[in-house]
């Protein structure tokens, strides 16, 4: 195991579209810059290279968006770092990170955290089946790996990204058998394009796709079911009631399939920026959890730490570029280089437009947490350590005062994947039997480490705190 | 033209084309890749993203998230289907 | 769980950790009506973060019959209750680095064998029979077989669930905010949901306990320090017994070190290394873990279990022990008439919490004293006499 230590004046987390953004603006500006990503290629879920050339994503808008931004940054010099996973950071700022099977420490004046977004889970009954898999995980397969997540799959949850991903079926030649979308089809659908005609192509273009993959279209509806022995075999379907609820006697069944990918949208990654005591406000259209930052120049509350894209809150990838943009611009500007003002004005115009039309697109679209109160008494809400809804209400009922009480007392939440998965909905639960308010339940504050790290990799990284230069070596 | 690898599979040798994930080839070869710790129920790949370790599988003695691991020529995996 | 204070009982508890969980209990068990109030979540502070060690082996001499008597305590509890905190009747090593330490374990050895205990010396290779995987270079070791460990958030839960069975009122979230004394006696506690008129008060607030005592004009010498733990990712079973550092001839002040595996798989350790002393209040915010510390407890653990180096960690966090002057709890009365304190783990008390209950239901009910209660009388530190 090797252990670097690196330093720079802009670190920017995450190599998305705002990420790239951020890089080569605050490259352009004359700012020494490295990129971390966990993944092993730029892009991040909008941008999603294949790692197998000759597919159909090769010359895709979005893949060739990402490359033109990475090999921007690359012609300006950014230096980028894959496969990375930083699981700490200091103030000021110091980051520790596992590199592939090594360990990288990082010294930057100015941060930019881009981290991007991850699903915002609902647990339902059988959603632990093997075959049952997010939204976004479809997408990475198709669009990444060029396998495919099942032979016979239904499509189904809330959202403009389930036609996203209706898309990569469709450019993929694969079918879907289902397409179950909560919202009703309505007039007010298309109510955003009003204000933002330009993006009205965009939406077209998506619908033709999902035909495309020509499925049974369920408008109105959503799974209610995972079913099947030992993996996925159907899904029950149900149509929605007035009362944003399932009705019992309007379900059906989709059976012989073994695949189900199903997303409700997304939740801001908001790790790095809490570590460091940035402010954060609750916002459920924009994704619940998100980072506050300065619209004009995305920086935090904390001098020199930036935000930019999902992580200041859901919505897509042109205010991810945009925000990225101002993001790396300023803080550039922060650590002593000179940057044009008209530039920024310009960039400033645009992101606060392309967040009105993002912020249109969430309200028709609301996130339906409520749901979670459909789960069986015994399925599982925490995944990673079998905690059932039943088990989580009895801690409740045995004087649990919060979320930290219920991890405390049943060990939902302290499993490998931290709370992410299912913090959010375990956070409506509890709330709901405790009659507080969501927000109020627990913001699981992040620890060390803030993914799991190997302990060999951990201490490298720890062990070169304190040491003043660059250097690369074996640890001691 | 893509590249080729070899991957054992509990000991069965599986061919992934070079670069793409473990994930997408384990799940495309059977959706189970593992037990939950404490009912032992069936899991396998759920967010695809390296956040919920559903997709935790022995690589080589260690544990790795199948989905953000490249496969590897001659890399020795162990599922629990 | 109903929000509705009751408007008066017989003894209120200020603390809803495992000493005022057991005292709680304890008192209910005995006839007394009991309100239990917690100012935030049920063995949320200093007893969940514990590691919840249950012994006799390298602790105060002095508190040994105190010691076995807890120990058989909680034995008795996981039987009557039905294991429902993962009791593990694991034993403890104590490793051994330096030759110079082996006669400071030899000197506890004896002392303890002297009093029936049964601990042993034992050379790395006997320890490897025991520990299999601990193959760092020690040279020695202590071992005390009658130690065990408890899941210290479920020892509270069940501890807390049982004393609601016999009658005990218990309140999360409701922090007291004033005590009322009339006179020389106190007649009631203020909290944030309203007031209880009682006549009998324990603070059982462990390093919070010296403010609640302030309120009622009392200086008791409890101060917090601050101790750190990390986990691992959920392993199959790799360690058996409870790991840890030998009081070595610095003392603990040369920094304790802790390592054990939870039932549910995951390793636990811990270590003291600030005992310096940690800032007043510093008890009240949620502190990170120092960077310097997971260094250390990293190397210290791969270093007695070397072929650990690359399990996944998962997490760290920092707690807060109440410490007195002479490692020992206050357990007793305090001036004025009717008030009383259990606090001062000092880092290790998790396992008197029982015999605490014991304590200070004779207390409260005024029957005779057993001989080891004076150990831990509040009077034997000037200015604190009832």
């Amino acid at each position: 195991m090797k252990a670097a230590l690196l330093s720079c004046d802009v670190l920017v987390v995450g190599a998305g579209p705002a990420g790239l953004a951020a890089a080569a603006a605050a490259r352009e500006c004359g700012a020494d810059v490295i990129c971390v990503d966990l993944f092993t290629q730029a892009g991040g879920q909008y941008s999603m290279r294949p790692v197998v050339a000759g597919g159909p994503f090769d010359h895709s808008l979005q893949v060739a968006d990402g490359r033109t931004a990475e090999a921007r940054c690359r012609e300006l010099g950014v230096r980028f770092l894959f496969d990375t996973e930083i699981f700490w950071a200091e103030p000021g700022f110091s980051v520790f990170a596992r590199q592939g099977p090594d360990s990288v420490t990082i010294r930057a004046s100015a941060m930019v955290v881009a981290s991007g977004a991850m699903e915002r889970a609902i647990p339902f009954n059988g959603w632990t089946l093997p075959g049952v898999i997010t939204a976004g995980a479809a997408q990475r397969l198709i669009k990444a790996n060029r396998a495919s997540p099942g032979k016979n799959v239904v499509l189904a949850g809330t959202g403009p990204f389930l036609l996203a991903v209706a898309d990569t079926f469709a450019k993929a030649g694969k079918h879907l058998r289902a397409y179950v979308e909560m919202q009703r089809p309505a007039l007010s659908l298309f109510s955003p394009f009003l204000h933002h005609p330009a993006r009205f192509g965009e939406a077209v273009g998506l619908l033709q796709s999902l035909r495309r993959t020509r499925p049974a279209i369920h408008m109105g509806h959503m799974v209610t079911e995972a079913l099947g022995d030992g993996r996925l075999e159907a899904v029950r379907v149900a149509a929605i009631g007035r009362n944003g609820l399932p009705e019992k006697d309007k379900s059906f069944l989709i059976e012989n399939i073994d695949s189900l990918c199903i997303g409700y949208g997304f939740r801001p990654v908001i790790d790095i920026t809490s570590l460091l005591h940035a402010a954060h406000h609750f916002d459920s259209s924009l994704g619940g959890w998100y980072c506050a930052a300065d619209p004009a120049t995305q920086q935090t509350d904390v001098p020199r730490l930036y935000a930019a894209g999902e992580t200041t809150g859901i919505g897509g990838s042109v205010p991810a570029r945009l925000s990225g943009r101002l993001a790396g611009l300023d803080a550039a500007r922060a650590v002593g280089n000179t940057v044009s003002v008209p530039s920024m004005d310009g960039t400033r115009r645009a992101l606060a437009r392309a967040r009105d039309f993002a912020a249109s697109l969430a309200k028709l679209f609301p996130f339906p947490g409520h749901l979670i109160e459909r789960l069986s008494p015994e399925e599982k809400v925490c995944r990673c350590e079998d905690v059932s809804r039943a088990q989580v209400e009895a801690a409740v009922g045995e004087g649990a005062a919060d979320l930290f009480s219920v991890k405390m007392w049943t060990r939902a939440g302290m499993g490998p994947c931290q709370g992410r998965i299912c913090g959010s909905a375990l956070g409506d639960l509890v709330a709901g039997r405790l009659g507080i308010a969501a927000e109020a339940a627990g913001y699981n504050r992040p620890h060390m480490p803030l993914r799991p790290v190997p302990l060999n990799i951990a201490e490298a990284a720890l062990a070169l705190a304190g040491e003043p230069k660059e250097s690369t070596g074996t640890p001691a | 033209m893509s590249r080729f690898v070899k991957v054992l599979v509990n000991g069965e040798i599986v061919m992934a084309q070079a670069g793409v994930s473990l994930g997408s080839v384990l799940h495309g070869r059977s959706p189970a890749l593992r037990h939950s710790p404490v009912e032992l129920q069936p899991r396998g790949l759920y967010c695809g993203m390296g956040v919920c370790f559903e997709c935790l599988v022995m690589v080589d003695g260690r544990p790795e998230r199948a989905c953000i691991t490249p496969v590897r020529e001659g890399m020795a995996v162990e599922v629990q289907p | 769980m109903s929000d509705v204070l009751p408007r008066s009982a017989d003894v209120v508890i200020v603390g809803g950790g495992i000493v005022g969980t057991a005292v709680a209990r304890q008192l209910a068990y005995d006839g007394l009506s009991t309100v239990l109030l917690e100012g935030q979540a049920f063995g949320g502070a200093v007893s969940g973060a514990s590691l919840a060690c249950l012994g006799t082996h390298m602790h105060n001499l002095q508190e040994l019959d105190v010691l076995v008597e807890a120990c058989a305590h909680w034995r008795e509890l996981s039987e009557s209750l039905g294991d429902p905190f993962e009791y593990n009747h694991s034993g403890q090593l104590r490793f051994i680095m330096r030759e110079e330490d082996v006669a400071v374990a030899r000197r506890w050895i004896d002392a303890e064998r002297a009093h029936g205990l049964p601990p042993e010396l034992l050379s790395p290779e006997a320890v490897r029979e025991r520990e299999p995987l601990l193959t760092g270079p020690i040279v020695a070791a202590s071992w005390s077989p009658g130690d065990a460990t408890v899941n210290p958030f479920l020892a509270v839960r069940a501890l807390l669930a049982d004393g609601r069975r016999h009658g005990v009122s218990a309140f999360h979230s409701t922090p007291v905010t004033g005590l009322t004394i009339q006179g020389d006696r106190v007649t009631g506690v203020q909290t944030a949901k309203g007031p209880i008129a009682v006549g009998k008060i324990v603070i059982a607030a462990g390093p919070w306990s010296a403010g609640l005592a302030a309120m009622a004009g009392v200086n008791v010498p409890i101060v917090p320090r601050q101790a750190q733990c990390l986990a691992s990712v959920r392993q199959p079973p790799i360690i058996r017994t409870v790991v840890g550092a030998c009081e070595s001839a610095g003392g603990v002040e040369s920094g304790y070190t802790q390592i054990q595996q939870a039932r549910s798989g995951q390793v636990l350790f811990n270590t003291v290394v600030a005992p310096e002393g940690t800032t007043p209040g510093a008890e009240n915010r949620i502190n990170e873990v120092p960077l310097r510390f997971v260094r250390d407890s990293i190397q210290t653990l791969t270093t007695l279990f070397p072929s650990l180096a690359d399990i996944l960690m998962l997490r760290s966090w920092v707690r807060f022990e109440g410490v007195t002057p002479d490692d020992r709890f206050l357990a007793g009365k305090l001036p004025p008439e009717g008030l009383y304190i259990a606090a001062g783990d000092n880092g290790t008390g998790f396992c008197r919490a029982p015999y605490l209950g014991r304590l200070i239901s004779r207390l409260v009910r005024g029957v005779a004293a057993a001989p080891s209660d004076a150990l831990y009388d509040p009077a034997r530190f000037a200015g604190v006499s009832a």
